[in-house]
């Protein structure tokens, strides 16, 4: 197993889902915290219309995944306050709408789309050097935000009408977090491709949310279990395939992992919390 | 006579709001000077929660104006402290309650500021005041609903305004407790302007300057005298019900209270105008 190690392939990989964890557990707190998972999933479906555009104009499908995202994000994100009552179905139209453009689009365009299934389901195995990079650069703009807007993402999060009455500019706050969870969503596809990233951005956050008694705690340590859940899904899909000769992608690997996981600490949070304590 | 040059803290002229097509506020006039504090009572669904939104800037008339220190209320935000009513928060955020009370320290603009250390030492003071002092370090999540209220209002206290606005702060606090807080008011009242909605107007009426009553209009006299009038408009029940007995109450606790009470012998019962004017000093000495 350890052989893995030496491939330069597996290495990349792992870097990118360890570098790719420090983005999903800081954004995939606030998400939780917000209860905005569902615009999380509307965003990464909104991002496959970007995709399918990317094929049709023969341009780098993560380009317009980005665009699409971000443009989704910011409209979700001006229309949180304004619709509070029809969000929901404004959620569900994003992310149909945004499924139904990529089929459409990738349906339009000429010969076949390469690596389509990887979209869909992730490959983590074959990321390009630039995505290493790429998320190097967002982790960097990520922790910089938080370190800067920490306490009004907070307040923002934890009670949105005393922070208004602060004069915290809610408005701002919330598109600079969908901004940041647009660009996070799109990085994660190629984790764990477009259906599942509304699990990996936000189970290892709620499993953390179970044990931490701050935000910075449970960025902490959500972060952590985003890595544990990307690193052994890698070695579990190599290991799979090494010894058994079964190849089955690495995105649904982890993210069963991350439910796994879930599911012991809120059993052993059921236990802890029944048995007496100050 | 002096002349008033400053703004006062509060200017409501004419206030109308609809929500969903039914009317919820119709005409209310209010102006509030610096050390003014009012209570007001009101029916459930007498938009009492409604017009201190308008107040926040958290809701915008249909019609007239409000202008809170001479400015539009989203202009005075940050000079304005609130308790809501309900806690709008999810119980198992993680959060310290010190951490919830840091809120009232929150400053405008994206990225804030303020000085940390000031910020810590009020938040703690406030907490102290509540007697939540020893609270600080648990989640938010294990509190009961009074504790919850009393975290609340030394949010609001730790803001630090020149304007409080509190929606029904005491209405799972302990009797002790909510009239330690309606004496804490009412003795920094010279710097700050209060406005609170409560049920206990046998409470209130001890510390407050001025009672409204609400419901759609705002029925106001600039003094404590609740009038059979207003009972009768707001509350539409018989006045006998309402006013006389909780005069009556009031009247009776500050028998028991026993010491100064001057203003009180003299009452008429049944003229809850007896009530207002001399200061209880027992509601200071806390
Ligand atoms: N956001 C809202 N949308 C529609 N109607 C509302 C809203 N908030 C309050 N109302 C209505 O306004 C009226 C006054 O409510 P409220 O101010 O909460 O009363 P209270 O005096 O008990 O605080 C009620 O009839 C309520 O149904
Ligand atoms: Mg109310």
């Amino acid at each position: 197993m350890l052989e893995a190690l030496q491939s330069p392939f597996f290495q990349r990989a792992l870097l990118a889902g360890l570098l790719a964890s420090v983005a999903c557990g800081i954004v995939g707190t606030y998400v939780v915290v917000k209860r905005m998972a569902s615009i999380s999933g509307g965003l990464s479906h909104a991002a496959f219309g970007g995709v399918g555009l990317g094929y049709l104009l023969g341009i780098n499908p993560m380009i317009g995944a980005t665009v699409f995202a971000l443009a989704s994000g910011f409209g979700l994100g001006l229309a949180y306050r304004r619709l509070r009552s029809s969000l929901d179905t404004l959620i569900a139209m994003v992310w149909a709408v945004g499924m139904a453009l990529g089929i459409l689009f990738i349906s339009l365009t000429p010969g076949y789309a390469p690596d389509l299934m990887s979209y869909l389901f992730g490959s983590i195995l074959f990321v390009p050097v630039g995505y290493i990079w790429w998320v190097v650069f967002l982790d960097l703009i990520i922790i910089l935000a938080v370190l800067l807007l920490h306490k009004n993402l907070q307040a923002v999060a934890f009670d949105q009408e005393f922070a208004e009455v602060m004069g915290v500019p809610v408005d701002a706050v919330l598109l600079v977090l969908l901004g940041l969870a647009s660009l996070t969503v799109v990085t994660l596809i190629q984790v764990v491709g477009v259906i599942l990233v509304i699990a990996l951005l936000t189970i290892p956050a709620a499993t953390a949310q179970q044990w931490a008694v701050n935000l910075r705690h449970m960025m902490i340590e959500a972060v952590l279990i985003g890595a544990f859940c990307t690193t052994s899904g890698l070695f579990l899909s190599y290991g799979l395939s090494d010894s058994y000769g079964i190849n089955v992608p690495t995105g649904p690997l982890i993210i069963l992992i991350a439910v796994a996981l879930y599911g012991a600490s809120s059993a052993i949070h059921a236990v802890v919390a029944k048995s007496p304590r100050g | 006579m002096p002349v008033e040059i400053e703004s006062p803290v509060l200017e409501m002229r004419d206030v109308s709001l609809k929500l969903r097509r039914m009317p919820v506020l119709e005409g209310v006039n209010l102006e509030l000077a610096q050390g003014d504090f009012l209570a007001i009572i009101g029916p459930n669904g007498g938009g009492k929660t409604v017009l201190l939104n308008v107040i926040l800037g958290l809701l915008t008339p249909d019609s007239g104006e409000v202008k809170v220190f001479g400015m539009s209320p989203k202009r005075a935000r940050g000079r304005v402290a609130y308790v809501p009513q309900y806690p709008r928060f999810d119980p198992t955020f993680p959060i310290r309650v010190i951490d919830v009370v840091l809120m009232g320290r929150l400053k405008r603009g994206l990225v804030g500021g303020g000085n940390p250390e000031e910020d810590c030492q009020r938040a703690h003071a406030a907490l102290a005041e509540m007697g939540m002092a020893d609270l600080a370090d648990k989640q938010i999540g294990r509190l009961s609903g009074g504790q919850l209220q009393r975290v609340l209002i030394a949010r609001a206290l730790a803001v630090n305004a020149g304007f409080l606005i509190l929606d029904e702060p005491t209405a799972s606090l302990d009797p002790q407790i909510a009239g330690d807080l309606y004496a804490r008011l009412k003795s920094s009242s010279k710097e700050m302007t209060v406005i609170v909605v409560s049920h206990d107007i046998w409470v209130i009426s001890h510390h407050v300057k001025t009672i409204a009553c609400m419901n759609r209009r705002l029925h106001y006299h600039q003094s404590k005298e609740i009038t059979e009038e207003m009972v009768e408009t707001t509350y539409g029940c018989p006045v006998d019900f309402m006013v006389h007995r909780h005069t009556h109450r009031v009247l009776e606790d500050h028998h028991e209270d026993g010491a100064g009470l001057e203003g009180v012998h003299d009452t008429e019962p049944g003229g809850p105008g007896g009530i207002q004017g001399k200061p209880d000093p027992e509601g200071e000495s806390h």
